[in-house]
């Protein structure tokens, strides 16, 4: 299964208040996913981090999936979170995320998503501002690259210019010399089409208020 | 209510989550959420919430699974509606 998947959210544009209502997080958590976070709360200290960390890991495996089943439904209730461990930061910086560089203030955690019968592993890392997750499957024949960038301007327009600026960044960095262009497939899905090569390689791009993130299997 | 009714207070609880006021003005039932209405996808459970809110109903996972474009919307509210 060759995809990318990954989601950012930005705790300047969540209300923590509702958030913390029963009414919201039965929404976006299974009642065993809610029993997990007393295990946790030493840890994540604030509910409402715990409910959106879930919520990034949940979209970022419906991007992976929706890549290889277009068909697929966005129903949080049936994306179980089966573990949430912490992970040491080292660990990241191996999987190219770029945004560990700077780990001031930042925890990272993995674990295992399951939709049906797929189970799939996330990394995520929560920071003062967001907290960002990615689906990266061990079996994928690449290794996975991600980033993180605070934008000024939130519209729709700069959003996606910032984002594919940033990805391709990394990939002129990762790969010097070789010429890369962002593409949709007619289903809408990104991809990053590696013009020397004529290969092309799955990104999944996210964003949320003054964040821009991506994910991509190279 | 009618559709035409439950469509216009609708507009009314997208309103605060779309960045993309003209098309909001012109919505029809093929009107896709996010990528139309530019919604974030953290906010569909907002609207869901408000909608339940407003009409004083419930939304359960399996219809709220559905609420992807203006016409699905406007489907599971009638639903809701017709069973209180």
């Amino acid at each position: 299964m060759l995809s990318a998947g990954n989601d950012i959210v930005s705790f300047a544009e969540i209300d923590p208040v509702r958030t913390n209502q029963a009414a919201f997080y039965k929404k976006i958590l299974t009642d065993w996913e809610v029993l997990q976070y007393q295990k946790l709360a030493d840890t994540i200290a604030a509910f409402e981090v715990y409910v959106w960390l879930l919520w990034s890991v949940k979209e970022a495996a419906f991007k992976f999936l929706r890549r290889l089943n277009s068909q697929i439904v966005f129903s949080p209730s049936k994306f179980i979170v089966g573990d949430i461990k912490s992970l040491e930061i080292s660990a990241f910086k191996s999987l190219g995320f770029d945004e560990t560089k700077n780990a001031l203030n930042k925890t990272t955690w993995h674990g295992h998503i399951t939709v049906d019968k797929t189970e799939l592993m996330y990394f995520s890392v929560i920071g003062v501002d967001y907290v960002h997750s990615i689906i990266h499957q061990v079996h994928n024949s690449g290794e996975s690259y991600a980033g993180v960038k605070h934008i000024t301007d939130t519209s729709a327009q700069n959003q996606s210019s910032e984002v594919r600026k940033l990805c391709l960044d990394q990939l002129r960095q990762l790969m010097p010399g070789i010429q890369f262009n962002i593409n949709k497939s007619e289903q809408g899905v990104p991809f990053i089409y590696n013009i020397d090569e004529k290969v092309t390689h799955p990104v999944s791009f996210s964003h949320h208020g003054h964040f821009v993130a991506y994910s991509f299997v190279i | 209510m009618t559709r035409e009714e439950i469509l216009n207070e609708l507009k009314k609880v997208i309103a605060p989550y779309t960045t993309n006021k003209e098309m909001l003005a012109g919505i029809d039932d093929n009107t896709d959420l996010i990528k139309d209405l530019k919604i974030n996808s953290a906010n569909l459970v907002d609207i869901i919430i408000d909608a339940e809110a407003k009409y004083d109903i419930e939304i359960d996972y399996d219809s709220a699974d559905k609420m992807v474009n203006v016409g699905n919307c406007v489907d599971v509210i009638n639903e809701k509606l017709k069973e209180k």
